[in-house]
C-alpha cells in the first residue's frame, strides 16, 4: 500500500468506515510517525465530532435526569442503610417499655394485664403492616438497583470486548513484525551460506594453483 | 467566538469530565447539562426511537459516574469522547435489533425538535451554523454516503449494496465529502483559535 493510498484512507478511518486490514495498515502507518497523516486524522476526527451539531436539537425527557441522578444516589443509602437500623425503636418489646413503666407482681391487676395484651396486639399489628410496606419499598429499590447493575455490567462487557479486540489487533501487528524479522534473518542466513560457498571456491582455486593455503576468514 | 461560555457542549472543560468520574456531584451535573442535548439528539438520530436513546444515555452517564468509562485527556475533547461512546453504543444497539427497519432517507426531519438557537450556547450555535451550511453545500450523494456511514454505521460495501452503486463510487463520495467538510471547517477552527 502506497503512502497515497494510506492518506486517502484517513477520512474513512475517522468515521469508522474502514475494514479491519485497512484499519490495521493505517494504524501501523500512523504509529510509524507520519506527521501529515496524523494531522489530517485529527482534523477529520474533529469533522466527525462536529456532524451531530448539525442535527435538530432534541431535548432529553425531564425524567432521564431524575433517573440518572436517582440511580447514582441509590449507591450511598443502599450501602449504608441496613434494615436493622430502622427496626429497634419499633420492636414490640421497646414499645412495651415506653408505654408501661416497670411494675412489681403485686401491683399487677387483671385490667393491667388486659391493657398490656391489647397494646401488645395493636403493636404487633402496626409492626406487621409497617414491615410489609417497608419490604415492598425495599424490593422496589433492590429491583431498580439490580437493573442499573445489569446496565453497568453490559457497559463493562462492551468495554472489555473492545479492549480484547484492541489487544488482538496489537497481537496481529506483533506477529506480522516478527514474521518480517524472521524473513530478514532467513535472507541474511542465505547470504552467509552464499559467501561461505564463495570462500570455499576461492580456497580450492588457490590450492589448485599450488600456493600455500590462504588464511581466509 | 465565545468558546469559553460555560454551557456549550462543544466547550466542556476537561476538568469537569475528569471530576465527574471521581464522585463530584456538581461536575457530573454540569457535564450532563452541557452534553445531554446533543448526545440525546445523536442517539435519537441513530436509533430513530426516543425510549431507546434514553436507555443508551442512561447507561452511558451511569457508566461515567461509576467509572466504567473514563475520560482520558489524551483522547480528545470531552464532547468528542462522549459523542464517540454514544455513537458506538447506539450503532451497536441498532445492529443487535434485528426487527428494526433502517431509516431509508437519512433524514431527521420527523424528530420533534426545538427551534435552532433556543437554549443553545453561542459556541454551539456557531458550530451548528458552519457545519449545517457546509453539509447543505455538499452534493446530495456525498451527504447521503456520509450520513449512512456515520448514523447507521454502514461500511462502504454495505452502502454500495444499499444504494446499488459501485464500491469505488461510494468510497470516493465519502472521501470527497469529508475532505470538503474538513476544508470548510478549517477556516472556522482558525477563527476559533484566534478568538
Amino acid at each position: 500500500m502506497t503512502h497515497e493510498d494510506l492518506a486517502d484512507s484517513v477520512p474513512l478511518y475517522a468515521i469508522g468506515a474502514l475494514d479491519k486490514p485497512e484499519r490495521q495498515a493505517l494504524e501501523a502507518h500512523l504509529l510509524s510517525g507520519c506527521t501529515p497523516c496524523r494531522t489530517a486524522l485529527k482534523e477529520f476526527q474533529s469533522v466527525a465530532v462536529a456532524l451531530p451539531f448539525a442535527l435538530n436539537l432534541t431535548a432529553p425527557p425531564r425524567g432521564l435526569r431524575a433517573k440518572i441522578m436517582g440511580a447514582r444516589a441509590q449507591e450511598s443509602p443502599e450501602e449504608s442503610g441496613s434494615p436493622s437500623s430502622a427496626t429497634p425503636s419499633l420492636e414490640p418489646g421497646e414499645w412495651m417499655k415506653h408505654l408501661i413503666p416497670p411494675t412489681t407482681a403485686s401491683t399487677t391487676s387483671f385490667g393491667w394485664a388486659l391493657s398490656i395484651l391489647i397494646v401488645g396486639v395493636l403493636g404487633l399489628l402496626i409492626f406487621l403492616s409497617w414491615n410489609t410496606s417497608a419490604r415492598v419499598t425495599e424490593d422496589v429499590n433492590k429491583l431498580a438497583e439490580l437493573q442499573s447493575q445489569v446496565a453497568v455490567a453490559k457497559a463493562k462487557l462492551a468495554t472489555i470486548q473492545q479492549q480484547l479486540s484492541e489487544r488482538d489487533e496489537a497481537l496481529v501487528q506483533t506477529r506480522e513484525e516478527l514474521q518480517r524479522r524472521l524473513d530478514e534473518l532467513t535472507e541474511v542466513k542465505d547470504q552467509l551460506i552464499h559467501r561461505e560457498a564463495e570462500l570455499d571456491d576461492l580456497r580450492t582455486q588457490l590450492m589448485e594453483r599450488g600456493g600455500p593455503p590462504a588464511q581466509l576468514p | 467566538m465565545s468558546a469559553s461560555l460555560p454551557h456549550a457542549a462543544s466547550a466542556i472543560d476537561p476538568k469537569i469530565a475528569a471530576r465527574s468520574g471521581k464522585g463530584d456531584h456538581l461536575a457530573f451535573s454540569q457535564l450532563y447539562d452541557q452534553s445531554s442535548r446533543v448526545l440525546f439528539s445523536l442517539a435519537v438520530r441513530i436509533l430513530g426511537n426516543r425510549e431507546e436513546a434514553e436507555e443508551v444515555l442512561q447507561s452511558l452517564y451511569i457508566g461515567v459516574w461509576r467509572k466504567t468509562v473514563r475520560y482520558d485527556v489524551g483522547r480528545g475533547t470531552p464532547i468528542a469522547w462522549l459523542l464517540t461512546l454514544t455513537r458506538s453504543r447506539a450503532i451497536e444497539r441498532l445492529r443487535s435489533s434485528s426487527s428494526r427497519v433502517p431509516r431509508q432517507d437519512g433524514s431527521s426531519d420527523d424528530i420533534p425538535n426545538l427551534p435552532a438557537g433556543e437554549f443553545e450556547a453561542p459556541a454551539d450555535q456557531a458550530l451548528r451554523t458552519v457545519i449545517s451550511k457546509t453539509l447543505s453545500e455538499l452534493p446530495q450523494v456525498q451527504r447521503q454516503a456520509i450520513e449512512l456511514s456515520y448514523y447507521e454505521g454502514l461500511s462502504p460495501v454495505e452502502i454500495a449494496t444499499r444504494l446499488s452503486q459501485p464500491l469505488d463510487a461510494v468510497t470516493a463520495r465519502l472521501r470527497l465529502g469529508l475532505s470538503k467538510l474538513r476544508e470548510s471547517m478549517q477556516a472556522y477552527w482558525e477563527h476559533d483559535k484566534s478568538a
